[in-house]
């Protein structure tokens, strides 16, 4: 028998074993949280907590959020979040940062749907076009600020942003939602929920868009294909409950998307995804604890220069996941979560056919939540990753042969927090956390790009990157306001940083560039919201993010390396606003956000780098929405109202989007 | 950390220590909402008409009070999640031969409330309060306070004493004794 069998042979013994003693339903996000009257996570800790309660600092978009963000997109919704960055390149192409560090093809953020990552390895950024999710679909987007490798595993240094979705077992959520607009938008949508008796539930998204790009100038310096959205995605959930503690997930997902995008170099370029995924999941409350097995494979395929460039940039990545779970209470005060995962990780790239980079991780983490008393809470989470990497096939040009990619990375990574409520209106947060990014499989050797006098090349000898987190938070209710302050001091600071131009050097042959760890990089932020609600009808929110960056480079690295400067394009104040009404039928919504004036990189690396000045702007977005009978509702949105069109970044500017919808309910 | 970090930090901190917060209420209609979603946590969780037993010490006002507020409030049967809960009044020297589907402790039965502990031991039943004290001192299994933030204590040996469970997930979100 492999070992892989064994596992799961052993696995499936195991909980077979532990049921003996019947008790009641696994995790129920929805019950949970009308009970305790406030959203429920598991992506702090992996445990169940209030979000309230949970050490770290995280922000929670509701379902309520969601329909009246005014956005048809999932960074357009966090854009109007507290202290998350957002870069919109093209009408439907979007970087997501948390806490700065925003750039192209943004890899600090680790992204999940119901806890599988959709993150893509190979580059280490999120395609947020080709996700296969659709907006009234989800629950809740939870949102972790800082490190929590702890928990998620590499690449989750900035932050984690977990989708979580409706439950079908739980949740009945049928809706069908037409969209049209300006730049030619035309979308559609539509949730379905099945379920029969209590034994079973099914839920099925399935989403279209198709819409043109700005058409605003593009730098001379960065003209590239600029191309229309054309979106689809279906996906497929069924929740089984096999006994009445044990519960299995099955879910299938597809997506294709073609785009205009920007990626590490900003230059604007066709972009053709293709995802899939297939993930198993069985979950039983047990003697033994919460026991969770879960299996998934994401495929992902891109081709980023489909239009432009008769030079092939097809990237074939495949990632396979397998991780068993115990949570466990231990008495009264002690929680305890252990985790085992296994991770295949593979890419090629057409550039280099018949070549593949490729890893294997090997993890093991435990968790450790401790009630000292009712109102004082510690949590230690550590975490041991095991990389082993390798590449097979036709060896690239240059100083490596495939045994250089014949090498071990042993990372640790930890989460600890300190939560302390001293009444019954204030919580305070002390957390310290160590996060680790590993290199993305371009910069870890799949890199190769070939013409005369020059040649680009990526190794297998980077060291990944890590980020350490230091983090004081304050939450305080204010009964005045009806509402809450919200305060946040954070030191951040980074080491390793990777670039895919990390070092130059010349030979007869030419220029040769290769990847490098190229510095480090320290930040020192906080984060101030205040809230609340006014004559019953009304909401508002402001919030204010100052944040200070240093870079430090090598001396030796090459002024070409521009996309990891993070000192000048991380803006250093960021308010945001929101004031929102409802009354019977009507709701609308205002958003508003100032940016601090910051400088932005254009085209590419190499000898045509530069930076211009972006001048701080002023933008909104805003949804009004009429409830036409009870199960249909007419909205009017508009993003980037302010001007017909605005420079947010360095590349063209964005136009104001206006659009409306009708949307039925079930 | 930055010197202009920290003056923001401690400024706005300064201002909003000085804020007062919301004051706790009475018992009100969200504690029964709460109750009644906390027992679909057990682990047999009640469904459909629930006959609540609402146990007060005639002779403290308070008691007799909140005893009678509660069933006006429960009235011919109040929605609670998924339950209708239907009030019924049980003296607390009577506890003992009632068999309500759940018992709901008033304030001010004070010592007594030991006899309604041996009750739910004896009938497998669950308590619950929002007198705090009678969790802790083992009479009550669940207490409740849901303002200004929902919190659920509960006496973890009175549960077992009593054959009550709790879902894995629901006990790692309270506090236990």
């Amino acid at each position: 028998m492999t070992s892989r069998k064994y596992l799961a042979t052993s696995s499936v013994a195991i909980l077979a074993l532990a049921t003996s003693a019947a008790r009641a339903q696994t995790i129920d996000y929805g019950s949970l949280e009308q009970l305790f009257g406030e959203p429920v996570t598991t992506s702090a800790t992996g445990s169940p907590q209030k979000a309230t309660e949970a050490p770290v600092d995280m922000e929670i978009v509701t379902a309520d959020d969601i329909r009246r963000s005014g956005a048809n997109n999932i960074p357009e919704v966090l854009s109007h979040v507290s202290g998350v960055n957002v870069l919109q390149w093209a009408n439907d192409s979007y970087d997501v940062g948390i806490r700065g560090y925003d750039q192209g093809f943004s890899p600090r953020i680790l992204v999940l749907i119901d806890g599988r990552q959709v993150y893509a390895d190979y580059f280490g950024f999120t395609p947020w076009d080709a996700l296969p999710v659709e907006l009234s679909e989800i629950r809740q987007i939870e949102i972790v600020k800082g490190p929590n490798s702890a928990l998620f595993g590499f690449n989750a240094v900035g932050g984690v942003i977990n989708i979580v979705t409706y439950n079908p077992l739980y949740d009945k959520q049928n809706t069908v939602t037409v969209l049209g607009g300006t730049q030619g938008l035309a979308e559609g949508n539509a949730v379905g929920t099945v379920k029969i008796s209590d034994w079973a539930g099914l839920r099925i998204g399935v989403g279209g868009r198709s819409d043109d790009d700005f058409s605003t100038p593009q730098l001379a310096n960065n003209v590239g294909t600029r191309r229309g959205d054309n979106r689809g995605e279906i996906n497929v959930e069924g929740v089984f409950r096999l006994a009445d503690n044990i519960q299995a997930t099955l879910e299938a997902t597809r997506s294709q998307s073609k785009q205009t995008e920007s990626n590490v170099s900003v230059f604007s370029s066709s972009a053709d995804y293709r995802t899939d995924s297939l993930k198993g999941q069985i979950s039983a409350d047990t003697n033994l604890g919460l026991l969770t097995a879960t299996a998934y494979t994401d495929w992902i395929k891109s081709d980023s220069f489909s239009e432009t460039s008769n030079t092939p940039g097809i990237v074939s990545n495949q990632v396979t996941v397998v991780q068993f779970q115990d949570l466990y209470k231990i008495g009264t005060d002690t929680t305890l979560r252990g985790d085992l995962e296994y991770r295949h990780n593979a890419a090629n790239n057409s550039t280099l056919p018949g070549a593949s980079v490729f890893y294997d991780v090997l993890s093991a983490s435990a968790m450790w939540e401790w009630k000292i008393k009712p109102d004082l809470t510690l949590t230690n989470a550590f975490r041991i990753d095991d990389l082993m990497l390798g590449r097979d096939g036709p060896a690239p040009p240059g100083p490596f042969t495939n045994a250089s990619w014949d090498r071990t990375i042993v990372q640790p990574s930890f989460n600890s927090g300190l939560v302390w409520r001293p009444d019954d209106v204030s919580t305070l947060r002390v957390t310290a956390a160590r996060g680790v990014q590993v290199p993305n499989l371009i910069e870890f050797g799949l890199n190769f790009f070939k013409a005369p006098g020059f040649l680009e090349l990526s190794t297998p000898n980077l060291a990944p990157t890590v980020v350490t987190n230091y983090e004081l938070g304050w939450d305080r209710d204010i009964s005045a306001i009806n509402g809450q302050l919200r305060i946040a001091a954070f030191h951040q600071q980074t080491d390793e940083l990777a670039s895919i131009f990390g070092t130059e050097s010349f030979s007869p042959a030419g220029l040769q560039i290769i990847s490098a760890n190229i510095g480090s990089s320290k930040a020192d932020g906080a984060e101030f919201e205040l809230k609340g609600k006014f004559l019953k009808d009304w909401h508002w929110d402001l919030n204010y993010t100052p944040e200070f960056v240093t870079d430090h480079f090598n001396p030796d690295s090459p002024p070409t390396v521009t996309e990891t400067e993070f000192q000048h394009t991380t803006p250093n104040h960021i308010v945001k606003v929101n004031v929102g009404w409802a009354q019977d039928k009507w709701e609308a919504d205002l958003f508003g956000q100032y940016q601090s004036r910051t400088i932005g990189q254009v085209a590419g690396a190499g000898a045509g780098a530069a930076f211009v000045p972006v001048q701080d702007y002023f933008s909104a977005d805003a949804r009004v929405a009429y409830k036409v009978t009870d199960w249909a509702t007419l909205a009017l949105y508009g993003q980037n109202i302010t001007q017909s069109t605005q420079q947010q970044t360095a590349v063209a500017k964005v136009e104001r989007v206006v659009f409306g919808s009708l949307t039925f309910n079930f | 950390m930055d010197a202009r970090i920290f003056s923001l930090c401690l400024l706005s901190a300064s201002i909003a220590s000085g804020i007062a917060g919301p004051a706790r209420a009475d018992v009100t209609a969200k504690d029964v909402q709460v109750m009644a979603r906390a027992l679909g946590f057990t682990e047999k969780p009640p469904t459909g008409d629930v006959t609540v037993g609402i146990v007060y010490q005639p002779s403290n006002p308070q008691s007799a009070k909140e005893a009678d507020d509660l069933q006006k409030m429960l009235g011919d049967g109040l929605k609670a999640g998924a339950l209708v809960l239907k009030p019924v009044l049980i003296k607390i020297d009577d506890a003992a031969g009632a068999d309500p589907g759940v018992f709901l402790l008033t304030e001010g039965v004070g010592a007594d409330a030991a006899k309604l502990a041996a009750a739910t031991k004896a009938k497998h039943k669950a308590c619950i309060t929002v007198d705090l004290a009678q969790v802790q001192n083992g009479s009550c299994v669940m207490g409740v306070k849901s303002e200004p933030k929902v919190e659920i204590t509960v006496n973890g040996t009175l549960a077992a004493d009593s054959g009550i469970a709790f879902a894995a997930a629901f006990r790692m979100m309270i506090i236990e004794l």
